[in-house]
């Protein structure tokens, strides 16, 4: 698996500030403290659906130690949202679930901020309130926003009712398709909503200086150029007059994404004169955040006897929450990856996201396709069994193959599920099952976007040679510096010592859309790699004037920190000369820039309607195989062994990857298995890690993850990125190794012991 | 009601004068400034506010400072030696065992606690060991991996 | 968290006399890895939080000489865990500390905390019912002891008067051909509080294999540990085989159906009523198993 050829990248590294890390002396921004600092605390909504009648703050006003309360009467409010523009910090006239923000205060301590919110009087007038997305959908719903139509959006889906967006694709006629097929399976199936639960609770400190009139906010995102721009709006300020840093985060898997508090903050702020810091108590950030969409579907498969898949038809709805948010993106992906790494003929997708008087659902690490794919990879293996074959056989039958078209018309450049398949038969048994009773192997397929939106970077070489690559990606956990340490290192042709970044900083770093996506891999370094090209390139024309007036900078080379004439390397220089009569004899210091943003690809009506001009990029395969062994008597499902492939295009940092995949995977397994919110009337009553279970190290079999190199065309060295699939077939590869075992298919997540001990009392009734 | 108290941390002695309902976590964390001890669930599941007592792991969410008097406190900070990074943490660095690095210093001082009371470990000793400290990037193979390095049974 | 005075008792006696003058507006503290918590979410908001964890008089593990086990109401579930007596002689008490909440907890918390905060979702209650022990309960005006058949009475409540201190735990001597077990059975492998827990005391004939005397208790089940005192009528003076407690298992967990099974948000009541008598079952064989060991 090793990459060759290459001076830096394709080896293991040991990642940046990892040292640190393991000291503790990484400062997040849970650590920040600064002189003066109030402590904020945000009141929120106990109702699912009501008008706010009135809102009294005199008590908490008169609290000793209170410095502001705000509410919406006390800000401008403007109108917010990263697609639509349905979201205002505060509300005016009603609040929609549970946990919305209505006031916040800023005071000395914590215990009197908590205080002060308690003091706040807030009557309601209760309103009909709707939890469930299918019954969000009929037309006598209550209305969680009665003015969803009227808002402007960046999104071109078409808003109605409580229905938030519309992504829609279809080729040919699935209907004449599925009369014509040999066998038909139909399914339904439903996910939970699952939180991200980075351990490290969200954060932001804002310290407005009232001279410089600068606001300066760190915050612990995965954005800090969207949160700039976000507070721009939100403050009416010009992005110049703010500055958003974010040291290393705790975690983020999306559920940092996009800004949240980070403007009652600022506004806490202004209003004081003093830093604010506002961090989400445990429950708080259970139940006030963004977790991933609960959805239910509907899938319907039609093929061949020899197993061709001539029609797909797949219908799903995401519980959205109270406000749009991020559903359309959501729901666009799932309805563009919804088909997986396979090539139907005809094909008909819909996705809806729903509002409902419930938490607001975001971003987590799959955005869409964990729920799109836990349908289709259970439902090959339900059809699998109906054709009489094999699900590994069946699905090799469909795969897509280079230079066919995604659903989007984009062409696959460099399908690596072939690939893939060969190297899990040699690597990991795919195909082959287990004989101890009630063990069973289940696999499933992979096909996930990597990178979006856009980039850039610069690369600048001090006078001594050393370089500094600046970039608005974060730290996440990832290992995000040290791999566009090795991009810039590679590109250059310096010694990795010699390279440091710096990230996450909107006044120094350039813009970075958001550190999501596996867009680090793909975006970033991309931008990175061009900026060091570009900074070659001076070094280079200034190194040929010094080493002779015969020489053209195409013949130079770069090695290891020294410029040389590839026909005569002799005549050399080094970096370090050429970058010192750069600043001090001529030229002028070398500063590279990049900027990567890849062309959209043309649309076309008649196959897609409500989705994004956004398209992802590039994408990446991969397959996972995991064996369990299922107790028929109490329904507990252990995992054994989860065997794991993906394409990374190429390996720039081989440390980084496996733990990526491992970490993934073991979300997977949660969203599988265990975790899941537990709603009554809108209240999520289960907002604690003793009752939100996450695997912990006795849950976890061994993991085996691989990867095979498959370059990307456009990906930086060829690289694509694999931090966000890892958890994308996880649960339908379990639900097909528990069929294995015991012969019961659960449709529902998590799958829960209680759920298995149903399936399997049924099955036996059944028999009978 | 305010005490005088007298805290050993990392070997060194801190006189502070506390309110008695004044959590551990927090006298390390914003009187004696050692932020490597972390704050997430409050409630003595995630582990990431772990640190010694007299050698033993404990969270300090759930703990008084004014407990912890008479008792030897080791938070992160007092692993090291200078710039030498204790094999423990020397072990998690070389295997890619931190990712965000939010449990690593809960995670780190629950495998030292372990090897110092049980260097042959096997991998179930070392999982039911760490069992009580929550990761959620690395999915813990990494972090058993490194810690197994350490263990005579090599 | 609200603010209170921090005593220090330097005995037992102290501390009693203390509560006494003060138990409507106080509370007592052990390690305090659960009152914190409670104190965190404004649950009580005491006067004085009486402070029991530097008595060390109150943390020790003794064998008596008639073979029964004292366990101070200071030991830690670490010191259980890792006692070698507890090990050898009373195993049961180590199984049922093994999977409990997390080292970091087990390194502090008490056994007279665990069991004086009676909450429903605990591991030690039914084990202490089980194995028939008592509770030494402390007071200004003297002690008294209460088996735990009758200490557990409700939700969070003990027979403990407001004035009174858990400061003892006394298990009766386990006798050769008798074997106990704990099963726990939790949906993760760490961390979890039980969904159902089943205690077995199981004692034999000294040379049949016939039941002279067997308590079987279900914690997590009901508010306080129950008897399965249906599969204990089945099998007692009967002789038993492996699927003779199978059966005992089965039958007897039908009038179990009818409980008031107490609310737990992790999962339906319908699948803690199918899961009863499988742990029930495998608690049995278990205990069987070691009884028959155990000469």
């Amino acid at each position: 698996m090793e990459s060759n050829n290459f001076s830096i990248i394709g080896k293991k590294t040991i990642r940046f500030g990892d040292k640190q890390k393991a000291v503790g002396k990484t400062v997040y921004v849970h650590d920040m403290m600064l002189p003066n600092m109030l402590y904020g605390k945000i009141l929120r909504s106990t109702m699912p659906h009501a008008r706010i009648l009135n809102i009294d703050t005199t008590k908490a006003e008169r609290l000793p130690g209170v410095k502001a309360v705000i509410t919406a009467k006390s800000i401008p409010l403007v109108n917010f949202g990263p697609w639509m523009q349905d979201q205002t910090l505060l509300p005016v006239d009603k609040v929609r679930y549970i946990g919305q923000e209505v006031a916040a205060v800023a005071a000395e301590d914590r215990d009197t901020a908590e205080e002060a919110c308690e003091l706040i009087e807030v009557d309601y007038e209760e309103l009909t309130p709707v939890f469930d997305p299918v019954e969000a959908m009929k037309p006598e719903a209550p209305l969680v926003d009665e003015n969803l139509a009227k808002y402007e959006s960046l999104h071109p889906s078409v808003a109605c009712g409580n229905m938030a967006s519309h992504s829609s694709f279809q080729k040919g006629d699935v209907e004449k398709a599925f009369e014509d097929a040999d066998t038909v399976v139909e399914e339904t199936f439903s996910t939970q909503t699952q939180h991200q639960m980075y351990l490290e609770r969200r954060v932001a400190l804002a310290s407005y200086d009232i001279f410089l009139e600068r606001l300066t906010v760190w915050t612990s995102t995965q954005t800090p150029f969207m949160t700039a721009g976000h507070l721009g709006q939100v403050l009416r300020m010009p992005i110049s007059k703010i500055r958003v840093i974010t040291p290393p985060i705790g975690g983020g898997f999306g559920g940092k994404a996009n800004p949240l508090f980070e403007g009652h903050t600022a506004f806490l702020s202004l209003k004081t004169g003093r830093p604010v810091k506002i961090e989400l108590a445990s429950e708080e950030d259970f139940m006030c955040t963004n977790p991933r969409h609960a959805s239910v579907s509907k899938i319907k498969f039609g093929a061949k006897k020899d197993g061709t898949i001539t029609a797909f038809q797949f219908e799903f709805y995401l519980d959205n929450g109270a406000q749009v948010f991020e559903g359309p993106a959501v729901c666009d992906l799932g309805t563009i990856f919804g088909r997986g790494p396979y090539w139907f003929e005809n094909y008909k997708i819909d996705g809806y996201s729903v509002l409902t008087n419930k938490i607001i659902a975001g971003a987590f690490r799959g955005f869409g396709n964990p729920q799109v794919s836990w349908a289709r990879e259970s439902t090959l293996d339900i059809l699998a069994e109906k054709l009489s074959m094999d699900p590994l056989e069946l699905r090799k039958k469909n795969t897509i193959k280079t230079g066919q078209p995604m659903v989007t018309g984009q062409i696959v450049e460099n399908s690596g599920i072939d690939k893939c398949i060969r190297h899990c038969e040699e690597t990991h048994g795919i195909g082959h099952q287990l004989n101890g009773e009630n063990q069973g192997r289940g696999c499933a397929f992979l096909m996930h976007p990597t990178g979006l939106l856009s980039s850039a970077a610069f690369v600048k070489i001090h006078e001594d040679g050393s370089i500094v690559v600046l970039n608005g990606a974060v730290e996440i956990g990832g290992g995000q510096s040290t791999l566009l340490a090795m991009i810039a290192a590679e590109e250059l042709g310096v010694p990795l010592e010699k390279v440091a970044v710096v990230l996450s900083d909107t006044d120094v770093t350039p813009y970075e859309w958001q550190t999501v996506a596996s867009r680090t891999t793909y975006n970033s370094a991309n931008a990175v790699k061009r900026a060091a090209a570009d900074a070659k390139q001076q070094l280079l024309k200034i190194a040929a004037e010094i080493l002779g007036s015969d020489i053209d900078p195409e013949e130079l080379k770069i090695r290891d920190g020294l410029i040389y004439r590839k026909s005569d390397p002799e005549k050399k220089i080094s970096v370090h000369e050429v970058s010192f009569s750069a600043h001090y004899i001529k030229g002028g210091p070398i500063l590279g820039r990049g900027s990567f943003f890849r062309d959209e690809p043309p649309r076309d009506p008649k196959i897609m309607s409500g989705v994004s001009t956004a398209i992802w990029p590039e994408s990446t395969e991969g397959i996972q195989i995991i064996d369990v062994e299922v107790d028929v008597e109490t329904g507990l499902v252990k995992p054994l062994h989860i065997g794991f492939a993906n394409d990374c295009g190429r390996a720039i940092n081989p440390l980084t990857i496996e733990g990526q995949m491992q970490g993934g995977a073991v979300q997977g397994l949660g969203f599988s298995l265990m975790e899941q919110y537990i709603f009554d009337n809108g209240k999520m009553v289960n907002p604690s890690l003793l009752d939100y279970a996450i695997p912990t190290a006795m849950d976890v079999p061994t993991i085996k993850a691989t990867w095979i190199e498959n370059p990307s065309p456009t990906g930086p060295f060829g690289a694509r990125g694999i931090g966000e699939p890892a958890l994308v077939p996880t649960a339908p590869a379990i639900a097909n190794a528990i069929y294995k075992a015991v012969g019961v298919r659960i449709n529902d997540l998590p799958m829960t012991p209680d759920k298995i001990i149903k399936a399997i009392k049924a099955k036996k009734k059944r028999k009978k | 009601m305010k005490e005088s108290i007298v805290l050993d941390v990392n070997g060194q002695e801190y006189s502070l004068a506390l309110e008695s309902n004044r959590l551990l976590v927090d006298v390390l964390r914003e009187d004696l400034k050692m932020t490597g001890t972390k704050i997430n669930c409050g409630i003595g599941v995630c582990g990431a506010c772990t640190i010694l007592l007299d050698g033993d792991t404990v969270n300090s969410c759930l703990m008084l400072a004014v407990d912890a008097v008479g008792k030897k406190i080791t938070t992160i900070e007092g692993l090291a030696d200078g710039d030498q990074l204790h094999p423990v943490q020397e072990a998690f660095v070389n295997h890619g065992a931190i990712q965000c690095g939010f449990c690593s210093p809960g995670m780190i001082l629950s495998a030292k606690a372990l090897l110092d009371e049980n260097p042959r470990a096997n991998e179930l000793e070392i999982r039911r060991a760490i069992s009580g400290n929550l990761c959620r990037c690395s999915g813990y193979t990494k972090i058993v991996e490194a810690i197994q390095g350490q263990t005579s049974l090599k | 968290m609200i603010q209170f005075d921090f005593i220090r008792p330097q005995s037992i006696k102290e501390a009693c006399d203390f509560l006494d003058k003060s138990a409507e507006v106080s509370k007592v503290k052990g390690a305090g890895t659960s009152l914190l918590i409670l104190l965190k979410q404004g649950l009580f908001r005491p006067k004085y939080l009486i402070n029991l964890e530097e008595l060390k008089e109150l943390r020790f593990i003794k064998e008596e000489k008639d073979g029964s086990l004292r366990l101070g109401a200071l030991v830690t579930h670490r010191d259980i865990e890792t006692s070698d007596l507890i090990e050898k002689k009373y195993y049961v008490l180590k199984e049922m500390e093994l999977d409990l909440a997390s080292v970091q907890v087990r390194n502090r918390g008490t056994i007279g905390g665990d069991i004086s905060h009676a909450e429903p979702f605990s591991d030690p209650p039914p084990v202490m019912v089980a194995l028939g022990g008592e509770a030494k309960c402390q007071s200004a005006q003297g002690e008294r002891s209460v088996s735990f058949d009758d200490f557990f009475q409700d939700y969070y409540e003990t027979a403990l008067e407001q004035n009174e201190i858990l400061t003892e735990i006394t298990i009766p001597k386990i006798h050769a051909r008798t074997g106990c077990a704990y099963i726990k059975h939790t949906l993760r492998k760490a961390m979890d509080k039980p969904y159902v827990g089943v205690a077995v005391y199981l004692k034999l004939d000294k040379h049949e294999p016939v039941c002279k005397e067997v308590r079987i208790v279900l914690g997590a089940v009901a508010s306080v540990p129950i008897r399965a005192r249906e599969v204990e009528r089945v099998l007692l003076n009967q002789e038993i085989d492996e699927s003779f407690l199978e059966h005992a298992s089965e039958k007897g967990s039908l009038s179990l159906n009818k409980i008031d099974i107490v609310y737990d948000m992790r999962c339906p009541e319908d699948y803690k009523k199918d899961v009863i008598p499988i742990i029930i079952k495998r608690a049995l064989k278990l205990a069987f198993e070691r009884a028959n060991r155990n000469q």
